[in-house]
């Protein structure tokens, strides 16, 4: 039978847009490197790190960004970085967050994300996701780029 | 590979990333183990039916599509049937029929759990993978017998435990982490939540908006890696090629799919988990059997397992009374033709309801367990097998990757499906980059 491609064009178009350089030259970085790893491909291939945006698709589900946002079953994450934790509004914290007396720093927000209901016991985010330390770090610049004030 | 919500969550998120997402399914629909029954009055539940007030992905799927929400309908007091004999709700306690001894008396077959999880050393959603809670790993009878529930009380939690096939088979932790995730819903104080029009509406709608395509009727059955490239193959020799795949399927319909790169070790998860037996019978009310000294729902430690009515959704219309057999008591309906399995049910039921004979009629019966693209309702872990199968089973082998409500840490059910499908969809990504 005659086999259907999923990806007729496939991963060069898209490495060179999100790339956003000339096409030709990395179409043929790509090929060689493809040639290359594509033994060692097979069993690990590489893997790339998600960008800040990319890891906020992790969130997205449960979490707005944007300002006057309405909340989803989390809060509008909108101006969070910075600021004291469960100040949205209108928004109905667990008790636990609400006491938790915590501000949004780097590492306070570094620390909820690789687990947030062990750093505030009784808490309501439940989020356990295997994203990647840098990828946090690239996460919370892009909160704070999000409406973020101070912290740092 | 897979359109339930595992596999629809995940071909969403890459699609909105830019990737080319086909996905290959074996039914004629979507939505898996969810299954709205829109051929019966008032569109009961086959599958799925609660939505947990914390199920975020699942709530954000449904309210960007525009499929309402709403809280399901009460159906009342349930009565119990212990050995054939009916006790109504408030009789319990002081029955000679209640096999239960001192205090415990009091407490309600389906509340019996509930004492048993009161002082739970569960305290986060993951905890149950906590290699510190392995203490915990055992069989649930020799917890309870642990905390002094007799024999009698063992039995009544065993006859409609839905996280084993047996109670010995059941790891106390899966009980645990029911009882944790009960325990933060109730804090929570929100309600339930259910599709007002059936909750097949959410996978319908995530398909709606996915703008990949969905191939139909498709049951894979051949799985190998040819270079970078992976070769998927179905039941027909049709061949479909792509840089990564993502097996969003349950244990038992993957046990079917030969997989050429899979480890012993891997192979062995797959086949070692077992699968929670259920058969459904939906049975349709013509007009109320119940009253207000009769209840509409029964527990009952007998092979029909629980009977739960849902009242009609219009006055006049049929209710339905879902018969929610579990474990070993399927076996013997998997035997028969669909038609004699129904009318076995039935009339068991008008035995013990004789108040309703003649007022239902046989609308449905789904064998979760006999389903060859299910294979039962849920993954369920024996003692010992969390520690060594649950990383297992979601290990990649390069760019294949796992998902499905058996590779949640943090969720149960339809939320655990999408945040696998989630999970999964984040790893591929990071190889297609
Ligand atoms: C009776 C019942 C009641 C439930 N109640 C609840 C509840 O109240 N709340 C809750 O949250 N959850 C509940 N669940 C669990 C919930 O339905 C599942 O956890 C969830 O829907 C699983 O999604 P999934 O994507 O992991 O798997 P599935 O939905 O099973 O999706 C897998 C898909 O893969 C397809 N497939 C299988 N084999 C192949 C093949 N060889 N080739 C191609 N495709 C294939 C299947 O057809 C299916 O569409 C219930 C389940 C059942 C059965
Ligand atoms: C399944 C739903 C869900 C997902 C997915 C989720 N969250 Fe949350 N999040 C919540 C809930 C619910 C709360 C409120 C917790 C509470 O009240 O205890 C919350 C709270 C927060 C807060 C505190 C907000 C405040 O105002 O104090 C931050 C920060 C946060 N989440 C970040 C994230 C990030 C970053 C991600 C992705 C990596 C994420 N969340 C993924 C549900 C989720």
């Amino acid at each position: 039978m005659k086999p259907t491609r999923i990806y007729p064009h496939r991963t060069n178009a898209r490495r060179d847009r999100r790339a956003g350089l000339g096409a030709s030259l990395l179409t043929a970085v790509a090929i060689c490197l493809a040639l290359a790893s594509q033994a060692a491909e097979e069993s690990s291939p590489a893997r790339a790190r998600l960008s800040g945006e990319q890891a906020f698709a992790a969130c997205a589900a449960c979490h707005s960004l944007a300002d006057g946002a309405v909340h989803k079953v989390g809060p509008n994450l909108w101006g969070v970085y910075g600021r004291a934790a469960a100040q949205a509004e209108d928004y109905a914290y667990s008790p636990a967050l609400a006491a938790a007396g915590l501000t949004w720093t780097r590492e306070n927000l570094f620390a909820w994300i690789a687990g947030s209901e062990a750093m505030v016991p009784g808490s309501w985010m439940l989020f356990q996701n295997n994203l990647q330390p840098d990828e946090v770090m690239s996460l919370i610049d892009y909160l704070a780029a999000h409406g973020g004030t101070g912290g740092q | 590979m897979g359109a339930g919500l595992a596999g629809l969550a995940a071909a969403q998120l890459l699609q909105r990333q830019g990737i080319d997402v086909l996905v290959l399914e074996a039914r004629s629909r979507v939505g898996g183990r969810v299954n709205t029954l829109d051929e019966l009055p008032g569109h009961p539940e086959g599958g799925a039916n609660v939505i947990g007030p914390n199920y975020g992905r699942v709530i954000d799927a449904a309210k960007s599509g525009d499929v309402k929400l709403h809280s399901p309908a009460r159906s009342g007091e349930t009565g119990f049937i212990i050995n054939g004999q009916r006790i109504l709700p408030d009789a319990w306690a002081t029955s000679a029929a209640n096999p239960l001894q001192g205090p415990m008396r009091a407490l309600a077959p389906d509340r019996l759990l509930g004492a048993a999880l009161r002082d739970n050393p569960l305290k986060t959603s993951s905890d149950w993978l906590n290699p510190r809670m392995a203490e915990y790993d055992l069989g649930v009878d020799s917890y309870l017998a642990s905390l002094g529930f007799s024999d009698a009380a063992v039995s009544l939690v065993a006859a409609n435990n839905s996280y084993g096939n047996s109670i010995q088979d059941t790891s106390m932790l899966s009980l645990l982490r029911v009882g944790n995730n009960f325990a933060r819903a109730r804090a929570m104080r929100q309600p339930v939540y259910e599709a007002a029009r059936g909750n097949m509406r959410i996978p319908e709608s995530i398909a709606q908006q996915f703008s990949g395509s969905i191939k139909f009727n498709v049951t894979v059955s051949r799985v190998e890696r040819s270079g970078a490239e992976i070769i998927v193959q179905d039941l027909q020799g049709q061949q479909y090629h792509g840089d990564a795949l993502i097996m969003a399927l349950p244990l038992p319909a993957l046990r079917n799919i030969q997989i050429d790169a899979m480890s012993e070790a891997q192979r062995e998860a797959v086949t070692a988990v077992n699968y929670h037996k259920v058969t459904q019978v939906h049975l349709l009310v013509r007009e109320p059997y119940w009253n207000d000294a009769l209840p509409a729902s029964w527990w009952t430690n007998g092979p029909l397992g629980r009977l739960f009515l849902r009242p009609s959704a219009n006055p006049g219309e049929y209710a339905n009374l879902t018969v929610w057999i579990n474990g070993a008591d399927c076996d013997r309906l998997a035997a028969m033709s669909e038609a004699e399995a129904g009318d076995t049910v039935r009339r068991e039921v008008e035995a013990v309801l004789p108040e309703a004979r003649g007022l239902l009629t046989t609308g449905k019966v789904l064998r979760w367990t006999d389903d060859p693209f299910a294979g039962g309702s849920w993954a369920v872990w024996a003692p010992g097998q969390l520690g060594r199968y649950f990383e297992l089973l979601q290990q990649p082998l390069g760019r294949i990757f796992f998902a499905g409500e058996h590779t949640a840490r943090a969720n149960p059910g339809m939320e655990g499906a999408m945040e696998s499908g989630e999970r999964a969809a984040l790893d591929s990504l990071r190889t297609l980059l």
